[in-house]
């Protein structure tokens, strides 16, 4: 048989408890008729002695309750002292010598009347301290967390709000496809300097200034500092002192001008046609429009032209 | 080869050197001239272990008095070590001729692995080797004439004392040399330990303050401290201060204090002499005085600061009064573990409640394993290992009375197929800081080292060991061709993104990707691919659904399929015939789960390993709750955002899976990362730098048939034959090169402020491809 007790002071056992909440899911304590549930009841300990020498061992600890500091420190006597403590509560248990130690409690109870009470004052000033630690703990701690998760949200929504612009904006023309594009490009770049700057501060190893180290020993460790830099931002070129494989090298002056002299020399694009005069403007639209459609702005000049010379030299 | 590193003549075994080899030696040897921990992180598979030993074992030659301890994971990385010293301390001896010093190198481990007795050796289980071990060699056993005796330990006892060896011993060369002087190993190289000038051994010998406090604990401050493959080592340390237990435990304690209890009220009948001993040794605040090395069970499980010395209180001296209080202490933890219920304290919490329900204070908690120690030992126990539970116990109280930060109690039902399929309540106390464990020996040391292939990003290592490291290096891998080709998937064929993100990865779409994404990865590489997947639930899951759309028998006329389970016999035997299927060129995958047994430690090179696809980022169960704490600690005390811990803790495993092909140079392989979310900044970045490099913006943002045509082009490109005369000067470097070197010129003409070029005058001409050869890592 299990003992349980509800919050009221009053033991049930386990069996009848059952019973007793098949009915409802809240029952009426039978002595002093508080509505109790399920949850308010806990395991009493299994072992009644337990139950038992726990209610003595307080009832003797509040009375030989001397401290330390009445030893003025001497940890001997002091140790002998809470080993007389525990023996006694040892008889007391012992249904035998109970009266014994009754007696010698007593005895010890009339001889330091005084300083019983300051002690007991002094613990449970104590306790309250804990108590008051535990608490600030608790209150700190779910401060902490309510301030975290508002950073969370606040942050998110920041976020969302931001996206919510950008589309309401491009909704409304006021910016186009390539600001938004542009604007992409430059938040993932401030990004990027973000995580370097704080990988770089994070990461970045003490200079040992002890005043033994010979110049030579300094030196060598701000090198390696540079070292590491270099390393840095040689990585993000694209890897280091080391092999890189097919790297696009920068078009340099005279690729380029190779470049625009290929372009010269091929065919004459249609965009030297003066489509005005055809009166085919009003038909493209406009820059906006296309771009947002996902078009160049040429590739309809160039349809249009197409299809309005298609049957020019078709043989008839 | 020999060369000059500033002013240290440096001892290598090899005719030639990875430039990186050099650059690490270069950054470690700085970092030991000033002294303070260090952190490096360099490839896996270019030669770590032998430059960081032979660099050491130079400096030992000048500072003669600064001894090696070395840690590694596992005994297989401790052997491989061992092998790797002999060689470099053969050779700087050779070297040396005459003038070498006397060196003595040593693997140590448990006596699971060294014991040498017929019958005790035949044990697998370590703990039981332990205790089998003690029932034979403590001094009460040796005192009875009648008891069996270990005859190595006798042996030992008598010769042992003055025993000084020399030269290098691996755990198999401890053996041989017990069994063949008839000496106890084990005893033997707990004796040496302090005259060794190269310990190798596991992690726990320096974290694990119930060990370290008998093995390290008196090791000299000049000491040099290597944790190598170190980038797991936060949770080692927070595993050395956890611990849980649950009601089966709980009722195994009661039993044993019960049995004690016995044991004492026969013993007052005949022998109450060796419990006044105990009592009064206890009294003058002797508790560990006088023990000797046999009977020793374990140390304090606290930090070695934190150990009180002075006398045990006197509520507990007496042994029946320690043995109510354990037994008071135990009925209360199993009322406090109830089913059903979750529940959260501070230790704080948990030591007023228990001072409300039972008068236990904190401080008399304090001396509980060390009262039960003595306890044992009085008693004279034997077996001890069914004193584990009360031990467990015992260390449980200690270290909830002396900590009150950084540590929480959590209670939690867990689901337990083991008892019945019922809900169990586990009891957990849990460190959330892993900085207490590593702040003793970074306190400590003069030089600690902290390095492993994957360590990025470095600055959160620093954040949550909370130290400030004098000297910090990343290195590339100097390769004259890119064996790497590292493909961040975002899409399969149809264009359709792929993820395992909660609510998308059971999309028919998703799985179906995943699964033509193997089929045709496995049509183009050669011999062995190796698929991580982010739990055994999901592999489970997705592998019937692949079986259901019939992929697997098209992946089947390709290649073999293995699958990595829970059981580890049933996983070694899958990875032995994959190892198999791909040596006699039929091919095979093998499918796993990131943090299982076959992504950290078991090595995929050459043709074992020629892909590798990691399908989604393998986060951790944020559900635990012990993580949800540890996340909350860590932004409360060390500004870590949640994301950005889960986000590093994701990336630190998978560069591990996927830094398991890559064992060399010679060595390639091709990285398949197939999540979308990998494309993004914040998560690419936290990829060490040695894969990094390789990420080209054509790497990027792939779909399935892209990725298909990268492989093809660079394995055609790999399939070209490679020789040792293109590598040399760029990725390999003989003494010629190195005597080039600003930091290698003989000390005489050393200047100080050449060293800068170092880095730089290997960077003009590293464009064309050329083959490596076959020397000298592993």
């Amino acid at each position: 048989m299990r003992l349980l007790s509800g919050t009221c002071g009053h033991n049930y056992c386990e069996s009848c408890l059952n019973l007793e909440y098949i009915k409802g899911p809240t029952m009426v304590c039978r002595i002093c008729s508080v509505q109790l549930r399920r949850g308010h009841f806990s395991l009493k300990f299994d072992d009644a002695s337990l139950e038992k020498e726990n209610k003595i061992r307080k009832r003797v600890l509040d009375i030989f309750n001397k401290r330390l500091e009445d030893f003025n420190g001497n940890l001997l006597e002091y140790n002998d002292y809470l080993e007389m403590t525990e023996d006694i509560i040892f008889e007391m248990m012992d249904t035998n010598t109970t009266h014994l130690a009754d007696a010698k409690m007593k005895e010890y109870q009339r001889l330091n009347q005084a300083s019983i009470i300051t002690n007991k004052v002094i613990k449970e000033k104590e306790e309250s301290e804990i108590a008051y630690r535990i608490q600030e703990e608790n209150k700190r701690f779910t401060e902490k967390r309510i301030e975290s998760q508002t950073e969370d949200q606040k942050e998110l929504q920041a976020k969302a709000l931001e996206n919510k612009k950008a589309m309401d904006d491009l909704a409304k023309g006021k910016i186009n496809a390539n600001d938004l594009k542009e604007m992409d490009k430059q938040k993932s770049l401030k990004l990027k300097l973000q995580l370097q700057q704080q990988q770089q501060q994070a990461a970045q190893p003490v200079i040992p200034t002890s005043p033994t180290s010979s110049i030579n020993n300094s030196t060598s460790t701000t090198t390696t500092n540079v070292n590491n830099n270099n390393n840095n931002t040689n990585n993000n070129n694209g890897g280091g002192f080391n092999y890189q494989p097919q790297v696009k090298a920068e078009p340099t002056k005279t690729q380029q001008q190779q470049q625009q002299a290929m372009a010269q020399l091929g065919p004459q694009p249609l965009g030297t046609f003066k489509y005005d005069e055809l009166g085919l403007k009003n038909l493209i639209p406009t820059m906006k429009q296309s771009d947002v459609g996902g078009f160049k702005q040429s590739y309809i000049e160039q349809r249009a032209f197409q299809e309005s010379f298609e049957n020019l030299f078709k043989i008839i | 080869m020999k060369f000059y590193l500033e002013d240290l003549l440096v001892y290598f075994p090899y005719t030639y050197i990875y430039p990186e080899q050099y650059n690490y030696m270069l950054a470690l040897k700085r970092s030991l001239d000033s002294g303070g921990p260090c952190i490096l992180e360099m490839p896996s598979g270019t030669g770590k272990t032998v430059s960081l030993l032979s660099l050491i074992s130079s400096y030992q030659v000048k500072h003669p008095t600064a001894k090696l301890i070395y840690c590694s994971r596992t005994v297989p990385e401790i052997e491989q070590a061992t092998e790797e010293a002999r060689r470099v301390i053969q050779y700087r001896n050779s070297e040396l001729g005459d003038q070498a010093p006397k060196t003595l190198v040593m693997a140590m481990s448990s006596r699971r692995n060294l014991c040498v007795h017929p019958r005790v050796s035949e044990e697998r289980d370590g703990k039981v080797v332990d205790s089998l071990c003690r029932d034979l060699t403590s001094t009460w056993v040796r005192e009875n004439n009648n008891a069996e005796k270990c005859t190595y330990f006798e042996k030992f006892e008598e010769q042992g004392k003055d025993i000084l060896l020399e030269g290098v011993y691996s755990l198999d060369d401890l053996k041989e040399y017990g069994i063949k002087s008839g000496l106890c190993p084990y005893f033997l190289s707990r004796r040496i330990l302090d005259f060794a000038n190269i310990v190798i051994f596991s992690y726990q010998y320096m974290l694990d303050p119930k060990i370290a406090s008998l093995i390290s604990g008196s090791f000299p401050t000049n000491s040099i401290v290597v944790f190598d493959e170190a980038h797991n080592i936060d949770n080692v340390c927070i595993n050395s201060l956890s611990l849980n237990f649950d009601n089966k435990l709980l009722d195994n304690s009661l039993k044993s204090i019960n049995k004690m209890k016995q044991k004492i009220d026969t013993m007052k009948k005949e022998d109450v002499d060796r419990l006044t001993r105990e009592y009064t040794s206890l009294v003058e605040g002797l508790a560990r005085s006088g023990v000797r090395r046999a009977d020793e069970i374990s140390g304090d499980p606290v930090l070695p600061q934190d150990v009180i010395k002075e006398a045990v209180p006197g509520n507990i001296r007496k042994a029946e009064h320690f043995l109510n209080l354990l037994k008071r202490l135990v009925e209360y933890l199993r009322n406090r573990l109830k089913p059903n219920l979750v529940l959260s304290e501070t230790p704080l919490v948990f030591l007023q409640s228990l001072y409300h329900s039972t008068q236990i204070t904190s401080r008399t908690l304090r001396f509980c394993s060390q009262r039960l120690s003595s306890l044992i030992r009085t008693l004279r126990l034997s077996d001890l290992n069914q004193f584990s539970a009360v031990s467990l116990i015992a260390d449980f109280a200690t270290l909830v009375g002396t900590y009150t930060t950084g540590f929480l109690i959590i209670i939690e039902p867990f689901y337990q197929a083991r008892v019945g399929h019922q809900i169990e309540p586990i009891f957990q106390f849990s460190c959330l800081d892993a900085s207490i464990g590593m702040k003793p020996i970074f306190d400590r040391y003069r030089s600690v080292i902290i390095t492993s292939g994957t360590l990025s990003p470095i600055d959160i290592y620093t954040k949550i060991l909370k130290f400030r490291p004098t000297v910090i290096e990343r290195l590339n891998m100097t390769l004259s061709r890119s064996c790497i080709c590292p493909c961040i998937l975002t899409r399969g064929s149809d264009q359709i993104s792929i993820s395992t993100k909660f609510d998308v990865r059971t999309d028919t779409a998703v799985v179906r990707n995943f699964g033509s994404l193997l089929v045709e990865v496995s049509s183009v590489v050669p011999d062995g691919i190796i698929c991580f997947f982010t739990s055994y639930s999901y592999m489970e899951q997705i592998v019937s659904v692949w079986n259901e759309m019939g992929l697997l028998n098209n992946i089947l006329t390709n290649k073999l399929i293995f699958v990595e389970t829970a059981d580890a016999a049933e996983s070694a035997l899958a990875l032995q015939n994959y190892k198999k299927a791909c040596d006699n060129g039929r091919g095979a995958v093998l499918l796993s789960v990131a943090r299982g047994k076959v992504s950290e430690g078991i090595d995929f090179d050459q043709q074992y390993g020629r892909c590798v696809i990691l399908y989604g980022i393998p986060y951790i169960n944020t559900e635990s709750r012990v993580l949800r704490a540890r996340l909350e600690y860590l932004r409360d005390n060390m500004q870590i955002r949640e994301n950005e811990f889960l986000t590093f803790d994701a990336m630190r495993t998978a560069s591990q899976c996927v830094g398991r092909v890559i064992r060399g140079k010679t060595d390639y392989g091709i990285m398949i990362f197939a999540d979308k979310r990998y494309n993004r900044l914040d998560k690419r970045n936290k990829l060490p730098q040695w894969i990094l490099q390789f990420v080209q913006p054509q790497h990027l943002n792939l779909s399935t048939d892209m990725a298909i045509n990268l492989s093809r082009n660079f394995l055609r490109e790999m399939g070209q034959p490679y020789t040792r005369e293109s590598q040399l000067g760029k990725s390999l470097w003989s003494i010629e090169h190195i005597e080039k070197q600003a930091t290698s010129k003989p000390p005489s003409s050393a200047t100080t402020t050449t060293t800068t070029t170092n880095g730089h005058s290997l960077n003009n001409n590293h464009n064309d491809t050329s083959p490596d050869i076959n020397m000298n890592d592993k």
